[in-house]
């Protein structure tokens, strides 16, 4: 018996890693979506792959899997089976149909060298294969599958732990109704993503069903176990080689400056003397940056006079540009602040003119192993008018969002060089919401402008970034708002917080429109948060000033709007996932004050009967004037004089954490009396306080808490709860 | 949804197993597809052995170690699970993929010193012990307390001192295979012969 000399380890990654990118598409049962050939994010050792769905372990960690025999339906690449393992079940079966999926599973787990994880190939719509008993059940995302065979999963264990499909209003008609036959009681444990290809608001919920309460909670990881929303997992990178000549990231300049060579480029350059002032007075530099061709005519002029002189500093036109102009321009935010000192300009300067006497010593010849890789990023949606690289293996166009490296392409582009390493970086659609909020905003004339602050919960933003229908709209660097950083003293990072991003919409209509302020981190998304314009709300009756002063402490009516708007929407959303809004009947609008969330309840749930609590009589008398509550405004309390089981639904956008405790115990009390059974609320709960309402929520066994923290806004998120 | 023209890395898997076969083992081993990759004489009277228990449904522990002929034999002959516990890194990995080649479920392979009690943190029905006893001896006592059933282990007349350690733990034996040629006695040994004859099939009579 000899040594290996061979890394058998390597070997087997390697064969994982190419099933893993095996040109196979498998396709979902359910809905035909095409889920690639790696639908899981995988560990492989110390390394995890980016598949098509995100992170699930946190909804794992509430579930207590020590000591238990588990099942696991559909397991596909074996990622939650290997979890379930990993937190301490003593066995676990994974069945997959697709043969190709159980063998990358079996390389995986002998590649991590797990034990007591199994996978073999099996028809799990198929009632002969329940035979054995199980102490935890996992469906995770086939509950397509297995609806069919519920009486064989109720009679092989007592605990089921389902994952839904992407929710439509279908939790209560689709998923509680059937399994609650046979699994009564019940936890929601947290939300999980859809996926890579939606727009980041679908949902999944995952879900705990137990025989009874008893062994619900036995099952549970802690009493009030609760998942925190998926955390982004690290963006998926991978290097190519672009063919700057075929790439079409410089179209504009090389359409003004049209040559048959090199020389004949640089020597029509060097013979236009044209006033950096002037030219930077010219709209085509601040229009349009990069884009455009001015800017690319100075850095050539400025290079030409550079490789004269050997000088890179005041009488440069390209160093002249970037000092005085280029800093209060603003146009590219990471560089923008850098240049603000002048030794700090000069080094970039003589870098980006290094990178282009490498490439012209090299005559047109390869220097891609000289001048360091590009950086694209590219996005799950791509923009109308991507930056389009040309992959110089294939031809194949890669859909830039946007590039680092714009210089290194200019001058390969100019100096003939055939090649530039490229590093493709995807951006992420799982991001962490935002704490923020949007103060003012605005579309005229198809020109949006926004105001506010945001910033991400634990990493610093260097930029915020407005987007509409994955197109960018304006970007902008953080602006200093003294006010947040001492509402939130807690975080060093949250003083830097401030926007104020303007720019146009394409093809704008008066039509309901979503946009995504999203959080920039090194060039990529790290969180963002939602809003919805809604012509119908900006375009409802205004309070008048002294009752918004009276009622709120400001007379501003446009902050309220936009609170009015994040938070209703941000509630009305959060419930769609689990019943269709026009399945309401009765509903009632907790805290009402002279807000707006009337119009906005009264436009979204067509069927319903809206009723308003307020509290200030002449808020009731202004509301009852706008004709949008269809019964009298009355008093609230708790209690209030509301009947038992009036409503099936309860909307609150005032904070709950604004409530002690014992406030908070007396309210969801009255929650209680006022919902029928199966009968649903959502409310904002403050920041970050689901945690705390969820906890007391669960204590009471009043309600079920099953959804939370779907959706940030300046008050918090938002928390779905229901009666059982 | 048909998965017929799904692919496979089998093949590929094949060949890098009978590469590393070859170069660590020579000619003792066999094709990786094969059910006895090391088809050694003594490989051989150890799965024999294994037919005089009664596997079906059985928790196994495996400590013989090499690269799981024994444990997939007990897996074909109906066991629950079966655990390895061995010290060979290369071994392990080689034992792992030959499972995955060969479409093995519950055949667990752990990185561990057979000898060291913390290796043991679960309960079998059966302990295989082949070419262990030296080894799994001196911690017989502690060892026992994981067992519920039968220890199946060899014992020549070299291995007196273990065979006493075996006999004043598991006084219960039967011999299920007589000494041959350098290989001693494949004996079974249990706390008492009841629970002996309970984990023996029909065709062996306790002792």
């Amino acid at each position: 018996m000899t040594e290996l000399t061979t890394d058998l380890g390597a070997e087997l990654r390697g064969l994982v890693t190419t099933g893993l990118e095996q040109p196979y598409t498998s396709h979902s049962g359910f809905d035909g979506t095409a889920t690639g050939n790696h639908y899981q994010s995988v560990a492989l050792g110390a390394q995890a792959t980016a598949g098509f769905r995100g992170d699930r372990s946190a909804v794992l960690d509430c579930v207590d899997f020590r000591g238990r025999k588990v099942l696991d339906l559909g397991s596909n690449l074996g990622e939650m089976s290997r979890s379930a393992r990993s937190r301490g079940a003593r066995l676990v079966d994974g069945i997959e149909y697709d043969p190709f999926f159980v063998e990358l599973s079996q390389m995986i787990t002998a590649y991590n060298g797990q034990t007591r994880v199994s996978f073999r190939q099996g028809d799990i719509t198929d009632p002969g294969l329940y035979e054995e008993r199980y102490d935890v059940v996992m469906a995770l995302s086939v509950f397509h599958y297995v609806s069919r065979v519920l009486d064989q999963l109720a009679s092989i264990t007592d605990v089921l732990l389902i994952e839904t499909h992407k929710l439509h209003g279908n939790f209560d008609g689709g998923y509680l109704l059937p399994v609650q036959e046979r699994f009564p009681a019940m936890r929601v444990l947290g939300q999980t993503d859809w996926g890579q290809l939606g727009d980041g608001s679908e949902t999944r919920l995952v879900v705990l069903f137990a025989k009874d309460r008893k062994l619900l909670e036995n099952a549970l990881s802690a009493p009030h176990a609760w998942a925190e929303p998926p955390s982004a997992p690290a963006p998926a990178r991978y290097e190519r080689m672009v063919d700057p000549a075929a790439s079409r990231t410089h179209a504009a300049f090389f359409q003004a400056w049209d040559y048959e060579g090199v020389d004949e480029l640089l020597d029509a350059v060097g013979s236009i003397d044209i006033p950096v002032d002037a030219l930077a007075a010219n709209g085509n530099l601040s229009r349009h940056g990069y884009s455009g061709w001015a800017y690319w005519f100075l850095y050539l002029k400025g290079w030409l006079s550079y490789r004269q002189t050997g000088v890179v500093g005041p009488g440069n036109p390209y160093f002249d540009y970037m000092t005085t102009h280029y800093v209060p321009d603003g146009a590219d935010a990471a560089v923008a602040r850098a240049l603000q000192d002048p030794a700090v300009a000069e080094q970039m300067i003589r870098r980006r003119f290094a990178d282009l006497d490498r490439m012209a010593g090299a005559d047109g010849a390869n220097v891609s192993s000289e001048i360091g890789p590009i950086r694209a990023i590219v996005g799950p949606i791509a923009p109308r008018n991507p930056l389009r690289l040309a992959d110089s293996s294939t031809g194949e166009t890669i859909p830039g969002r946007r590039m680092d490296g714009w210089h290194r392409m200019f001058g390969a582009r100019v100096l003939g060089a055939p090649r530039l390493r490229a590093e493709i970086v995807e951006e992420s659609r799982f991001l962490r919401p935002l704490h923020g909020t949007v103060e003012t905003f605005s579309i005229e004339d198809g020109v949006v402008s926004a105001s506010g602050w945001c910033f991400h919960p634990t990493t610093p933003l260097d930029g915020i970034e407005l987007r509409c229908g994955g197109e960018t709209i304006a970007i902008g660097i953080p602006e200093t708002r003294p006010d947040v950083a001492g509402a939130h003293d807690d975080i060093s990072h949250a003083g830097s917080s401030g926007f104020h991003l303007e720019g146009r919409l394409l093809n704008w209509t008066d039509e309901p429109i979503r946009f995504e302020l999203l959080g920039i981190r090194d060039w990529l998304p790290v969180g963002h948060l939602r809003m919805d314009y809604e012509p119908a709300l900006t375009n409802a009756p205004t309070p008048p000033a002294e009752l918004l002063t009276k009622v709120y402490g400001y007379s501003n009516p446009t902050p309220l709007q936009m609170r009015t708007a994040l938070a209703g929407q941000a509630l009305l959303d959060a419930l769609s996932h689990y019943r269709l809004l026009d399945g309401f009947r009765d509903a009632v609008i907790w805290d009402a004050g002279c807000g707006l969330l009337a119009p906005l309840a009264a436009r979204r749930l067509p069927s319903a009967k809206i009723s308003a609590l307020v509290e200030d009589a002449d808020s009731r008398a202004w509301l009852a004037d706008t004709g949008t509550v269809q019964t009298e405004p009355m008093e609230q309390g708790p209690p209030t004089a509301l009947a038992d089981g009036i409503a099936d639904l309860v909307l609150r956008d005032r904070p709950l954490a604004i409530l002690s405790d014992d406030q908070l115990v007396g309210w969801l009390g009255e929650l209680r009396r006022l919902l029928r059974p199966g009968g649903y609320a959502a409310c904002i709960t403050g920041w970050p306080e689901p945690e705390r309402v969820a906890m007391i929520a669960l204590c009471s066994s009043w309600l079920d808490v099953v959804g939370a923290v779907t959706t940030a806004w300046a008050g918090g998120h938002v928390i779905v709860l229901r009666r059982p | 949804v048909s998965y017929d023209d799904a692919p496979t890395l089998r093949p590929q898997l094949h060949d890098i197993l009978a590469a590393a076969l070859a170069e660590r083992y020579g000619q003792d081993a066999a094709d990786p597809s094969a059910a006895v990759v090391r088809p050694s004489a003594e490989t051989l009277r150890r799965i024999e052995a294994l037919s005089e228990v009664a596997l079906a449904g059985r928790r196994v522990l495996d400590l013989t170690g090499g690269l799981g002929d024994v444990a997939r034999a007990a897996r074909r002959a109906g066991a629950d699970l079966v655990d390895v516990v061995g010290p060979d890194e290369d071994e392990l990995r080689i034992a792992r993929m030959l499972c995955v080649l060969q479409d093995v479920q519950r055949l667990s392979f752990f990185e561990g010193d057979p000898g060291r009690p913390s290796a043991y943190a679960d309960e079998y029905d059966v302990i295989l012990g082949f070419g262990q006893i030296e080894r799994v001896a001196p911690i017989l006592p502690r060892l026992s307390q994981n067992l519920r059933g039968v220890l199946l282990t060899d014992l020549s007349d070299n291995d007196g001192a273990s065979a006493n350690a075996v006999a004043e733990t598991l006084p219960a034996r039967k011999t299920l295979l007589s000494p041959d040629g350098g290989v001693g006695a494949t004996v079974a040994c249990a706390v008492d012969h009841e629970t002996l004859h309970h984990y023996l099939t029909a065709t062996a009579s306790p002792a």
